[in-house]
C-alpha cells in the first residue's frame, strides 16, 4: 500500500489584506502518497503558491498557518525555523515557478548547486564537484563541466531550468513540489519538462502545482482541485477526468482545449471577499437557494473520492 | 576589445573634464566682487588707481573673458592657474603643501563612512519593519538632514570642551616646538574630524545599501534559496552580493560629498587642509586656487568615476568582459 507522505488537515492561512489579517485560504486538506504525482489545480490566485509555501514555511512576513501539516508523521507547524531549515531541501525540495529569475544571478550554476550540497550533505572538494556534474548530467545537459563553470545569465531557459531542478534536487529529497513548471512554456518544451520531472520523482513523492490540466493529466496520479482558497475536490486522476463530481472540476474540464475551451462563466472571487455560502455558487450552473447560504464540508463519495458539493453529479 | 572600451571611456573623461572645466571659469567669474575690490575696502579706499589697474593687468583680469579662457585652459591642462593672489606664491604648489593633511582626514572618512554604512544597511534590511531598523532609519535622517559643521561644533563642546578629552582644533599640540611634530599627536588631533566627517558619509551608503537589500531580498532567488535550506547569512550573502553593486557605482559620487564636507569639518577644526584653503580662497577671491582646487576635486570625481567602471566586470559577471 501506499503510504499517505504529507497530509495536511484543516489548513488554513491567515494573510495581511487590505482591511487587516484575514483568514484568507482554507480549510485546505491536502494529502500526498510516498509514491507518485498529486496534481493541486486551480485558478491563478486560488490560493495554491500559499499551501506549498506554508508547506516549507515560507509565508511572506505576517501570515500565519494553522492547522496541521504533517510529513512523515511529524508536524510542519511545530517545528522550529531551525529544524525546518534542515528539512526544506533535504526532505522536502522545491522547484520555483520562474527558473530565469529564480538563480542568483552573480553566483555560477555549480556554486548553486554545490551550496545545497554543501549545507545538507557535508560535501566538499572533489567529492562535491563530481556530484554536481553527475546531476547536471542526470538533468540532461550536454556539456555539464561548462555549465557548471556557467552564470545564469549566459544559460538558454531551458537549461537554467534544468540548473534550478538540479539544485532543487541534489539532496534526493522525498517530496517535490514544483510549482507551475509548465507555465509560459511551448507545447514541446513542455512535455521535455514533465517527462524530466517524471524521472526524476521516480520513487518519490511529488506535489504538482499547476493551473495546467492537460500537463495534470499526463503525469499524475492523483489529483486535488481547488477554488477561492479551498479545496472542492480529491480523487485519482482517472476518476475526476471521467467522471468529475464537482461542477467547478468539470466547468475546469470543458475549458481544456481537447474539450473544446469552453469557458467558465464569471471571474473567481477575490479571496479578501469570498461569498458566505458554497463559494462555487455564483458561478455554478446548477446552484439552488440552498447552495448559496450554507457552506458545503467534503464528503467522502467512494474510497479516497472526496468533494465539496452538497449535489455532486 | 578592451583597449576601444578604454580608449573610449578616457575620451568621454576628457570631454567630462572639459565641460566642467569651463562651468568652473564662469561660475568663478561670476561671483560678486573680486581679491582687489577686496583690499580697496580693507584698506578704506586709500589705495591709489594706478596700482589698482597695475594689479589688474599684471593678472591678465582686465582682458576680454574669451582671452582669459583661452590662458585659463592652456593652464588647466598642464594643471597650472596661476599665483595666489593672497599668497603670491603658485596655487598648485599651495595645494601640494595641503593635499597630505586632506587625504590624511577623507581616506579613513571615506573608508569608515562606506564600511558601517554597509554594514547597517544590511542589518537594517535584514530586520526590516523592526524597531531598530526604524530608529536606525530615523538616525540617518537626522545625520543627513543637519549639515557637517553642525556636527563639527557639536563634537568640539561636548568632546574636547566640557569633557576635554580631545583637542580643540588644529593638528599638532604646542611641544611641536620642542619635540618636533609627532604622529601619535596627529592622529589625536585628526580623530575628532575624521569622526565627524565618517558620521556625515555614513546616511549617503546606509540608505542606498538597505533600499538596495529591500529590493534584492524579495526577488525569487532569495525564496528559491530559502526553500533550499540554506542557512539565512548565506541567504543574506546571495543578497549582498547582487545589492552591492549599485552602492559600489554610488560610492563613485560619495566622494563629491566627502570633499564638500571636508571643506566645512576642516574649517570648523582648523585642520590646515585643502578645504581651509578652499574657505580662504573664497572669503579673498582667490581665483587661481579656487580654479585649482575645484579642477583638482573635477579629476578626483572622474577618475573614481572611472575606476568603477573599469572595475565593474569583476563585480558583476552579467557586464560583459571586455577582450574575453
Amino acid at each position: 500500500m501506499n503510504s499517505e507522505l504529507l497530509a495536511t488537515r484543516k489548513l488554513s492561512i491567515r494573510m495581511c489584506s487590505c482591511s487587516g489579517p484575514q483568514t484568507l485560504i482554507g480549510p485546505v486538506d491536502l494529502s500526498v502518497p510516498e509514491k507518485g504525482i498529486t496534481a493541486l489545480v486551480g485558478e491563478s490566485g486560488c490560493g495554491k503558491t500559499v499551501v506549498s509555501l506554508a508547506i516549507l514555511g515560507l509565508l511572506p512576513a505576517g501570515s500565519e498557518a494553522k492547522g496541521v501539516i504533517s510529513f512523515n508523521g511529524t508536524d510542519l507547524l511545530s517545528l522550529k525555523e531551525k529544524e525546518l531549515r534542515e528539512m526544506r531541501g533535504k526532505e522536502i525540495a522545491y522547484i520555483p515557478q520562474n527558473p530565469a529569475t529564480a538563480l542568483t544571478p552573480v553566483l555560477s550554476a555549480e556554486d548553486q548547486i554545490a551550496e545545497t550540497l554543501y549545507y545538507h550533505e557535508g560535501l566538499t572538494g572533489a567529492s562535491l564537484h563530481r556530484k554536481v556534474i553527475s546531476l547536471l548530467e542526470s538533468m540532461g545537459l550536454y556539456n555539464p563541466e561548462h555549465v557548471a563553470r556557467s552564470c545564469p545569465h549566459t544559460l538558454s531557459g531551458g537549461m537554467r531550468r534544468r540548473v534550478a531542478i538540479a539544485a532543487a534536487l541534489a539532496c534526493s529529497p522525498r517530496l517535490i513540489i514544483a510549482d507551475e513548471p509548465t507555465s509560459g512554456l511551448d507545447s514541446r518544451t513542455r512535455k521535455n519538462v514533465l517527462d524530466l520531472l517524471g524521472r526524476s520523482s521516480e520513487g518519490r513523492a511529488m506535489l504538482l502545482i499547476t493551473h495546467d490540466l492537460e500537463a495534470a493529466l499526463s503525469v499524475s496520479d492523483r489529483i486535488t482541485v481547488m477554488y477561492a482558497g479551498e479545496v472542492v475536490e480529491t480523487g485519482d486522476i482517472m476518476d475526476v477526468f471521467d467522471s468529475p463530481a464537482h461542477p467547478y472540476t468539470r466547468a475546469l474540464l470543458s475549458a481544456t482545449p481537447s474539450r473544446g475551451l469552453i469557458p467558465i462563466p464569471g471571474n473567481s472571487p477575490l479571496l479578501s471577499t469570498i461569498p458566505e455560502g458554497c463559494r462555487f455558487a455564483p458561478r455554478c450552473p446548477h446552484s439552488t437557494a440552498r447552495c448559496r447560504l450554507r457552506h458545503p464540508s467534503l464528503t467522502r463519495l467512494s474510497g479516497t473520492r472526496v468533494v465539496r458539493c452538497d449535489m455532486p453529479c | 576589445m578592451y583597449w576601444n572600451y578604454l580608449v573610449k571611456r578616457l575620451a568621454i573623461s576628457i570631454i567630462t573634464f572639459f565641460i566642467a572645466a569651463c562651468i568652473i571659469f564662469l561660475l568663478l567669474r561670476t561671483m560678486p566682487g573680486d581679491f582687489v575690490s577686496n583690499l580697496v575696502l580693507s584698506f578704506g579706499n586709500t589705495l591709489p588707481q594706478e596700482t589698482v589697474e597695475a594689479f589688474y593687468r599684471a593678472n591678465g583680469l582686465d582682458r576680454p573673458l574669451h582671452a582669459q579662457l583661452v590662458t585659463f585652459f592652456s593652464g588647466a591642462f598642464t594643471f597650472n592657474t596661476g599665483t595666489s593672489f593672497l599668497y603670491g606664491v603658485p596655487a598648485g604648489g599651495l595645494i601640494a603643501d595641503r593635499i597630505g593633511w586632506t587625504l590624511l582626514l577623507l581616506i579613513p572618512a571615506a573608508v569608515f563612512s562606506l564600511f558601517i554604512g554597509v554594514l547597517l544597511g544590511v542589518w537594517s534590511s535584514w530586520k526590516q519593519g523592526s524597531g531598530t531598523d526604524s530608529s536606525l532609519l530615523a538616525f540617518m535622517m537626522a545625520v543627513r538632514a543637519i549639515p557637517s559643521y553642525w556636527w563639527g561644533t557639536m563634537a568640539i563642546l561636548f568632546f574636547a570642551f566640557l569633557i576635554p578629552f580631545f583637542p580643540l582644533g588644529g593638528y599638532t599640540s604646542l611641544t611641536v616646538l620642542d619635540s618636533g611634530l609627532s604622529i601619535q599627536d596627529v592622529l589625536w588631533h585628526a580623530a575628532l574630524p575624521v569622526v565627524v566627517l565618517t558620521l556625515v558619509g555614513i546616511p549617503g551608503t546606509y540608505y542606498l545599501m538597505r533600499n538596495s537589500m529591500i529590493h534584492t531580498l524579495q526577488e525569487d532567488y532569495i525564496l528559491f534559496a530559502r526553500a533550499r535550506g540554506l542557512p539565512e547569512t548565506r541567504v543574506v550573502r546571495h543578497a549582498f552580493r547582487c545589492a552591492l553593486l549599485p552602492v559600489i557605482t554610488m560610492s563613485a559620487l560619495q566622494i563629491a560629498g566627502l570633499i564638500m564636507g571636508s571643506v566645512f569639518v576642516e574649517t570648523v577644526f582648523s585642520w590646515p587642509g585643502v578645504g581651509l584653503l578652499t574657505t580662504e580662497a573664497l572669503q579673498n577671491r582667490d581665483l587661481p586656487v579656487l580654479e585649482a582646487i575645484f579642477l583638482l576635486d573635477t579629476v578626483a570625481i572622474i577618475v573614481a568615476n572611472l575606476v568603477v567602471d573599469l572595475s565593474y566586470p569583476l563585480l558583476d559577471p552579467r557586464v560583459k568582459r571586455y577582450g574575453e
